[in-house]
């Protein structure tokens, strides 16, 4: 199992390297080594599920490679084996796989073609990386090259100059984050001298107790630990105060959005929070405060979306409002959800990045909604993917979305989270009225094509929409009871009891559960934002002037964009002007550096006057030191 | 007062007399003549401690081969001594300074450090017979064999490096570079020259 | 039997001069190389007696080797002193101040 595992996590990397040595040779090569490298690890993954649940096997921990190991640290590279990473490694393999193969017709006229493959595979170990590691140290190397591929493709048009900058933000927004995370890992590293999950979960009991003094103040240990571990996932997974790189990295190509931007890099958070459950089940503080940062990214961030015009933008602040979701089931210690949400998205969030892909394609680069209309009778396929992946997205009844949103939203509710329960819902109502936004706006309407006979895009370009739509539409129906039922995650995530008690007490069965929905108020809002969107974007039958400082706050996206690209940048350079001024001329150059050359020179410039070069000057000078040190040694008698 | 000691009274002060007069003494050849006197005396002296065979080398060796050294080489520069006399008067109290300190020093802290010593304590040395000399060469080629061989190396490294150092090229002889010729390439020994008309 | 104080400081007072000799001597390197074999005299000397006072033969040998070795000295000495007189013509001492700082 472990060197299927290895195969599972290493497919990618040779993949990589593969690339890295062909070159631009041959486009057909790097298309057959990219796509084959994935899709291998793709099917170990999928055997390796199927072989974990027939055969009832155990979680496995194994160390592959050992670096260091000495009385102080050990330091391993090392696999993790149980249902949460190996259902998530399938998830990030196969849609990897399915962007890979979009991305062949997708990428098709681009010179560096072979550069996106060479990222893209390595992207997809660093994530497998991360999914797979059994230690901290192994979970932050992954991280660190998860932010580097996703900087390399941010930033994947080198001559853009929007997409440079917005790389830029992505990696220094990414940074702050991984302060937090690395903060968490010395911690860890301090208080447990160990970096192994087992044994640091085994231990998490024992230092709940301890404390830690900063600044004065005393904090739990444990919770110190789970708060700046969540500040690295706040970053990854887009939450409220980091997330604002996650709408610029739009610039980069569309595939990208779809695989890191939505499916995979930004669920890595979630992942690790989901991961290191065991410790975060017992940080009770800490659990609450992510379920409202999760609660407020879901709502506000929604909001902004309404007004946005760019059909990706769109998008990506309905994925941070759809993280915030997880993170709050995270936070209400529902992980099983989180991560049935996480895939579930994983899915249909590709799959709206890859219509959006395809519509972008067809408009030649047009990417504002208001320019793009009537596409429904020249993109049918298309059409209906986006339509279905749409009704997954708002939590229709019957779709994945439905299951795990209604699932995490009926939870919170059910375990009386009031104000993050009444946010979420309100949150529903945002979701499907700017889905209906985009999906009116863009299929019906007047039609903005210029050829009369434009067709569907290609072949390689549709396949992938029709493959997700089917995990989009029923994967969560399938997998609904066994995953509330604990059967799926079993061991693998702390406090299981509070989902198998919602589960029997309110949701029953699945069946049960979509039936009883259609009574809920969460359906009532599904389908009163429904109309609204009908006949506000369709029909346009009427207008609402919204005051006019939310609409500015809105568009400004709550000052962040400003924040980052207007006031930092002035304390920055205030604070780099005095660095430079004081600390670098000052106190180095001058200082440091030329006084003391200068008092070198003054001193040996009087030195070199005792060296006269005559004979008896030097032997007068040993004979005196030599009575001194006779007179000396005399004195000790 | 015995004979043992008013030998070695007689014969140290004009030991020190004769020193004085090398350091003091303006023209070379002089003082060089003082130090073969200086050698003569402490050679009765060293005779006085019983080192007969080392006084005889002293004699020997130091007066007829390095003193004969110090004599040629101050007949062979051609230095104008006239001018010299009378130079280190300037110094001459600096270098009493410096003698008077040094006397003291040693003279007066250190001479009593030697009144208590147990001279019988090192006295396990084997000798061989009454002769001084036989018990020297006894040792130098048994214990001090390899110091010895060493010795004799360092004789070997002083006539070489006297002579490199003063050995002078003439421009007349005619001689081989073997470093030019080891380092000759097939273009220095062969040159094609076309295009001459006859 | 003589003191070994007075050997002691017969060998004193000759290094004593012959430093002092350094230091007067301003004109002639010559002098001051014999100033040096006076100084080994002088060394010498104490090995001697020194050796005779303990009863050990060693201080001889090492004053067998001394000999040897003050004898490559001056030898070598003397080769520089004279090639230093071929370069600049002159032994004064005064004029050698190459080492100056």
């Amino acid at each position: 199992m472990i060197y299927l595992a290895l195969i599972l996590l290493l497919a990618p990397l040779v993949g990589t390297l593969l690339l890295l040595y062909i070159q631009n040779r041959s486009k057909r090569l790097s298309v057959i080594i990219s796509n084959f490298s994935i899709l291998l690890s793709f099917f170990v993954s999928i055997y390796l599920l199927f072989l974990y649940f027939n055969y009832n096997y155990l979680p496995e921990t194994h160390d592959v490679l050992i670096f260091a190991d000495t009385k102080l640290y050990y330091l391993a590279f090392g696999l993790y084996i149980d249902s949460l990473s190996l259902m998530m490694s399938t998830v990030v393999t196969s849609v990897s796989f399915l962007v890979h193969y979009y991305s062949i017709s997708y990428m098709k006229n681009e010179s560096s073609f072979n550069r996106f493959f060479v990222y893209t595979n390595f992207f997809t170990f660093s994530m497998l990386l991360i999914v797979l590691s059994n230690n901290f140290f192994q979970l932050f190397i992954g991280w660190e090259l998860v932010g580097l591929s996703s900087y390399l493709l941010i930033g994947f048009w080198t001559k853009k100059e929007s997409a440079i900058k917005a790389n830029y933000k992505a990696f220094l927004v990414n940074r702050v984050g991984d302060i937090g995370l690395l903060l968490g890992l010395c911690l860890i590293f301090v208080n447990y001298s160990t970096t192994n999950y087992a044994e640091v979960f085994s231990l998490s009991n024992t230092i709940n107790n301890h404390d830690i003094e900063i600044f004065g103040t005393s904090f739990n240990m444990l919770s110190a630990i789970c708060l700046l571990l969540f500040v690295g996932a706040m970053a990854k997974s887009a939450q409220v105060p980091l997330h604002f790189w996650l709408p610029d990295s739009m610039e980069g190509p569309t595939p990208i959005s779809a695989l890191i931007h939505a499916a995979t890099m930004v669920t890595a958070g979630i992942y690790m929070v989901a991961r290191l459950s065991p410790m975060y089940a017992l940080a009770d503080d800490v659990s609450l405060f992510i379920l409202y940062i999760g609660t407020i990214t879901a709502f506000f961030l929604g909001l902004v979306a309404l007004v946005q015009n760019d059909i990706k933008r769109i998008i990506a602040y309905s994925t941070i409002s759809q993280l915030g979701y997880m993170t709050a089931a995270l936070g209400a210690s529902l992980y099983s959800l989180a991560i049935f949400h996480l895939m579930t998205h994983a899915f249909f969030k590709a799959l709206l990045f890859l219509c959006a892909g395809s519509i972008i394609v067809k408009c030649h680069h047009e990417q504002d909604i208001r320019n793009i209309g009537g596409l429904r009778k020249f993109m049918p396929i298309t059409y209906m993917a986006f339509l279905y992946a749409s009704l997954s997205l708002i939590g229709f009844p019957l779709t994945s979305g439905f299951y795990s949103k209604e699932g995490i939203i009926d939870a919170i509710g059910y375990y009386d989270y009031t104000i993050p329960y009444l946010m979420l819902l309100a949150s529903i109502f945002t979701t499907t009225l700017y889905t209906s936004k985009i999906f009116f706006k863009v299929f019906f309407g007047e039609c903005t094509l210029h050829d009369k006979n434009e067709k569907e895009n290609d072949k390689e370009m549709l396949i992938p929409l029709i493959i997700l739509t089917a995990p989009s539409v029923f994967l969560g129906l399938f997998i609904f009871d066994i995953l509330m039922s604990g059967e799926l995650f079993g061991s693998a995530l702390a406090s299981n009891a509070l989902v198998i008690d919602f589960y029997n007490n309110y949701v029953t069965n699945s069946l049960h559960f979509f039936l009883h929905s259609f009574l809920t108020v969460n359906f009532l809002i599904l389908v009163l934002a429904l109309i609204f969107g009908y006949y506000y974007y369709y029909k346009k039958s009427f207008n609402i002037s919204v005051p006019k400082f939310v609409s500015t706050m809105l568009e400004g996206e709550y000052g962040f964009n400003n924040l980052s690209s207007k006031y930092i940048p002035i304390f920055q350079n205030l604070f780099t002007k005095y660095l430079w001024k004081k600390i670098d001329i000052l106190t180095i150059d001058n200082g440091l550096i030329n006084n003391t050359s200068a008092i070198l020179d003054k001193i040996s410039n009087k030195v070199r006057k005792f060296h006269t070069g005559f004979i008896y000057h030097y032997s007068l000078t040993i004979i005196s030191a030599l009575i001194l040190l006779l007179l000396i040694v005399r004195m000790q008698y | 007062m015995n004979i043992e000691l008013i030998t070695f009274f007689i014969f140290s002060f004009l030991l020190i007399f004769t020193c004085l007069k090398v350091v003091t003494s303006s023209n070379p050849v002089l003082s060089a003549v003082n130090l073969v006197f200086s050698f003569f005396l402490s050679a009765v002296l060293w005779l006085l401690l019983g080192a007969e065979f080392l006084s005889i080398i002293l004699i020997l060796v130091y007066v007829g081969a390095v003193m004969v050294l110090f004599l040629f080489v101050v007949m062979m520069l051609d230095i104008n001594i006239a001018k010299k006399s009378a130079a280190y008067i300037n110094y001459l109290p600096l270098g009493i300074g410096i003698f008077i300190a040094f006397n003291a020093i040693i003279i007066f802290f250190f001479i009593n450090t030697f009144e208590n010593i147990d001279y019988n304590a090192v006295k396990n040395i084997e000798i061989i017979s009454k002769s001084n000399t036989e018990n020297l060469g006894y040792l130098l080629f048994t214990k001090y064999l390899v110091e010895f061989e060493i010795a004799g190396l360092i004789l070997l490294l002083g006539i070489i490096s006297a002579i490199v150092l003063t050995y002078k090229k003439n421009p007349k002889n005619k001689y081989q570079n073997p470093t030019k010729q080891i380092s000759v390439t097939k273009k220095d020994r062969l040159k094609v020259i076309t295009g001459l008309k006859e | 039997m003589i003191p070994i104080s007075y050997y002691l400081i017969l060998s004193t007072i000759i290094f004593a001069i012959s430093i002092a000799g350094i230091f007067i001597n301003r004109k002639n390197i010559l002098i001051l190389l014999m100033s040096l074999e006076l100084m080994f005299l002088s060394v010498n000397f104490n090995l001697i007696t020194l050796g005779n006072y303990l009863g050990d033969l060693t201080g001889q040998v090492f004053v067998f080797f001394v000999l040897t070795v003050v004898a490559a000295e001056s030898a070598i000495g003397l080769a520089l002193l004279i090639v230093l007189f071929r370069n600049k013509k002159s032994i004064d001492v005064d004029d050698l101040s190459e080492l100056k700082g």
